[in-house]
């Protein structure tokens, strides 16, 4: 109300309320961080500046450098000091040699991963000449911490996001329902699919040695529904509240699991991630092109620093391993610009050959999840060994059925909406019937979400990275 | 004018109708039954229980055996059964008795009442022969059916399964309609448990339903139910004292609530005074061994009143600090 009928004569004032209401977001997990963010803010706006100023190459690169190094730095201290202190002990000791060095008992800033990277990619922008600088510093320290996206993204480039702080936004009513559809639907896949789905998965990987190998599978696919109710449902909660206050964030996810090959995958889960180091790493490094060597290095790069960005444990990288192990066969055949359309658009049901090709993946990555959700790599095997086992076929200690009942309901709700931007996304129909449908389906999922919505608070995990 | 308010009424009538299909469809098939919630409370059989039950178990002398009698929050529902009370007050004793083999028997069991708890102590107590007897009382251990130590017949039984009768006024016109709608909905009612939940957490309790009946009226003075709960604890402490055993009841919180402890005080005065009456009783009130501190240190959820690990080691340390500090009693005596 204060945004659209208060504040609504100025951009600028707009502005400063979307500021103050980020920072009091923020701040409100912890105050002291918000400093993190003012600094990663004030080094960037000015960097900025300084590089449209800059005479000499050597200047500008004095420049990128220097805000490559302060936000990575920061990253650094926080996400990774200690993992690398605890391998470089280990890796010295192993060898003979006593090496000591302090471990800093800190915590990781919620969301610290995700900003950086998008103050970065402002930097950089503007570095290539993609982007001019912005002189207006409400507008640009709003876009680094603009509230719905802050904490666990879509990491927004600036040459999408920035602009829109200094044009004047106007209240369509049509953008703000659909916004509310789509919040809607992120409710329901974070309250009712991933936070069940997490009370299954965290029983069955802390106590794995109790289970049978088919209950280890069904632990598997929990974690597997439940990372991608959490993260996508955080992702439409973002986009759809920026919709409310008249901002289009890039599409985070556009339906993964109906991936028929691993290259798709990625061109669906974490978009904005994957577009990231695509742009800013993959492609400097020479991306595809070149040699056989060069290619498969590059692929290893970026998946492994993708494993290594969403924390500081083997697991995750042996997991950005294992998915370039994954895309290589793929990639080398040339095969990994097959499928760029929606699968089976037009059709209510996939061919065949879809449909092995969707399980095959969507088996790979299920495979893939338990290094990313086990403790430490004797977890990850340990599991995978307790999965491919004689049990395997024996029926499940949990069988959480009517969980399967909403999961599948939210299958095909996802499979209806796959060439839409969310799985709420209403359908142009003119006739009344789909009207009352359309109602009808909504108060179902208003329902869903206050009757088997997870009782214990349990928090998103991409917040952690 | 009419036309849209009159949309927006049936809108609003066919989103309840939704919810009350909804609530139905969950009520009837569960639809979430088989969480973890619940496995998480799946009995944790030790080797020592499975000794007494088959007779195995010959108590010897230098032991220092105790019994532990309860329900899931003792028993230690929703938390891993390496943390749970027995096991930290088994490690706890043994590092503090010294020269003397420690024996926890755990002998509670998730959703049992005070009678349950009864017939396992009666059941047990001649086959373990504990020195002391921890029965961890939980305010809703007065419901369900209880039949106190003589049973009763089974209509008897029957009767006190059933709520009260009432006497049906006679409505006319809506107002029979609406008092029809609100006492068959299941969506009221499960709306009425949820508002009444949160506003629970929040120390506040309509003076409608379970909760309330429980804290204001099934432990008074006239209350059947308390009646015969107070018979059986007598009758448990009566049978340790005849055979040199210390009965400690101990009065488990409702963890969640802590900080709305107040809610309670009916309850406490009650126990308070039946303890008092009775020289064989050691009683503890638990509030006072958590009310410093941060209440959400030792819950598991803020919807429900199960102790988290901190809150079970807590309890640990203080039972057995009692126990130690009656052993040097009786070592001296």
């Amino acid at each position: 109300m204060l945004y659209w009928f208060v504040t609504n004569r100025s951009i600028k004032i707009q502005n400063i309320l979307l500021l103050i209401a980020s920072y009091i977001f923020y701040g409100w997990w912890d105050w002291k961080f918000l400093s993190l963010i003012l600094i990663s803010t004030l080094v960037d706006y000015t960097i900025g500046v300084k590089l449209e100023g800059a005479s000499t190459e050597r200047e500008r690169k004095i420049l990128l450098w220097s805000s490559i190094l302060i936000n990575l730095g920061v990253l650094g201290i926080f996400k990774y000091y200690n993992f690398f202190v605890e391998n470089f002990i280990e890796a010295f000791t192993a060898f003979g040699f006593q090496f000591n060095a302090p471990i800093l008992n800190i915590i990781l800033p919620v969301g610290i991963s995700f900003y950086t990277f998008q103050t970065l990619s402002y930097t950089i922008d503007v570095y290539k000449g993609k982007l001019a600088p912005t002189k207006d510093f409400i507008a640009f320290a709003t876009f680094v911490s603009f509230f719905p996206q802050l904490v666990a993204g879509p990491i927004e480039r600036a040459s999408n996001l920035l602009p829109q702080f200094y044009t004047k936004r106007s209240f369509d009513k049509a953008t703000a329902v659909d916004g509310l559809r789509q919040m809607l639907w992120g409710f329901f896949k974070k309250m009712v699919i991933a936070d069940n789905c997490a009370y299954f998965a965290n029983e069955i990987f802390n106590n794995y040695n109790d289970y049978s190998g088919s209950t280890l599978a069904i632990g598997a696919l929990m974690f597997t529904f439940q990372i991608y109710g959490d993260f996508s449902g955080y992702s439409d909660i973002a986009i759809g509240t920026s919709r409310l206050f008249g901002f289009n964030l890039m599409k985070n996810f556009a339906f993964p699991y109906f991936s028929r090959d691993i290259a798709e995958f990625w061109r669906r889960w974490h978009i904005s991630l994957s577009t990231w180091f695509r742009d800013y790493v993959y492609i400097p490094l020479g991306g595809s092109k070149g040699g056989l060597s060069l290619k498969i290095r590059n692929t290893f790069i970026i998946f492994l620093v993708s494993g290594f960005w969403h924390g500081a444990n083997w697991t995750f990288i042996v997991w950005g391993a294992l998915n370039a192990i994954y895309f290589l066969p793929v990639m080398l055949s040339k095969r990994n610009r097959n499928n760029l359309d929606t699968v089976a658009l037009g059709r209510l049901v996939p061919n065949f050959r879809d449909i092995m090709s969707i399980v095959f993946t969507f088996s790979l990555t299920v495979l893939a999840w338990v290094f990313f959700r086990a403790e430490n790599l004797d977890h990850a095997f340990n599991y995978l060994a307790g999965i491919f086992h004689a049990t395997l076929f024996q029926r499940p200690e949990i069988l959480p059925l009517g969980l399967f009942c909403l999961i599948i309901g939210f299958v095909i709700m996802e499979w209806l909406h796959r060439n839409q931007e969310h799985g709420l996304q209403k359908f142009e129909h003119s006739h009344r019937v789909y009207k009352y449908m359309d109602l009808l389906l909504i108060f179902v999922i208003v329902w869903s979400i206050i009757i088997w919505n997870a009782q214990k608070e349990v928090e998103f995990i991409y917040f952690q990275f | 004018m009419i036309n849209k308010g009159f949309k927006l009424g049936l809108y609003f009538i066919l989103f309840l109708l939704v919810g009350e299909l909804l609530v139905r469809l969950d009520r009837e098939f569960d639809v979430l039954d088989n969480s973890p919630k619940k496995i998480a409370i799946q009995v944790d059989e030790s080797t020592l229980l499975s000794e007494v039950d088959s007779g195995l178990f010959l108590p010897k002398e230098g032991e220092l055996r105790v019994m532990v009698i309860g329900d899931s929050y003792i028993h230690g529902g929703g938390i891993n059964k390496k943390y749970k009370f027995a096991r930290v007050l088994d490690s706890f004793l043994d590092a503090q008795a010294v020269n003397q083999k420690v024996q926890v028997l755990d002998i509670s069991r998730p959703s049992n009442n005070t009678q349950d708890n009864f017939n396992s102590f009666s059941y047990y107590l001649p086959r373990f022969k504990p020195h002391y007897v921890i029965w961890a009382y939980n305010f809703n251990d007065i419901l369900g059916p209880i039949s106190g130590i003589q049973h009763k017949s089974e209509n008897a039984q029957k009767e006190a399964l059933e709520p009260p009768k009432k006497l049906a006024k006679d409505s006319k016109g809506l107002k029979k309609y609406i008092l029809k709608v609100y006492k068959h909905s299941e969506l009221i009612a499960y709306a009425s448990a949820l508002i009444q939940k949160e506003l629970k957490v929040n120390g506040i309790v309509l003076p409608v339903g379970d909760f309330y009946n429980l804290t204001h009226s099934t432990y008074s003075p006239s209350s059947e139910k308390w009646i015969l709960s107070q018979e059986m604890l007598r009758e448990a402490a009566y049978q340790c004292d005849s055979i040199g055993s210390k009965f400690i009841l101990y009065q488990l919180p409702e963890f969640n609530l802590l900080e709305k402890h107040k809610l309670f005080a009916g309850i406490d005065d009650a126990l308070k005074s039946f303890a008092d009456s009775n020289q064989s009783i050691q009683f503890k009130n638990g509030y006072f061994d958590f009310n410093k501190g941060k209440g959400s240190q030792f819950m598991i959820s803020k919807y429900d009143g199960h102790p988290n690990e901190s809150a079970h080691a807590r309890m640990a340390e203080v039972l057995g600090l009692h126990i130690i500090k009656e052993q040097k009693k009786r070592i001296n005596n």
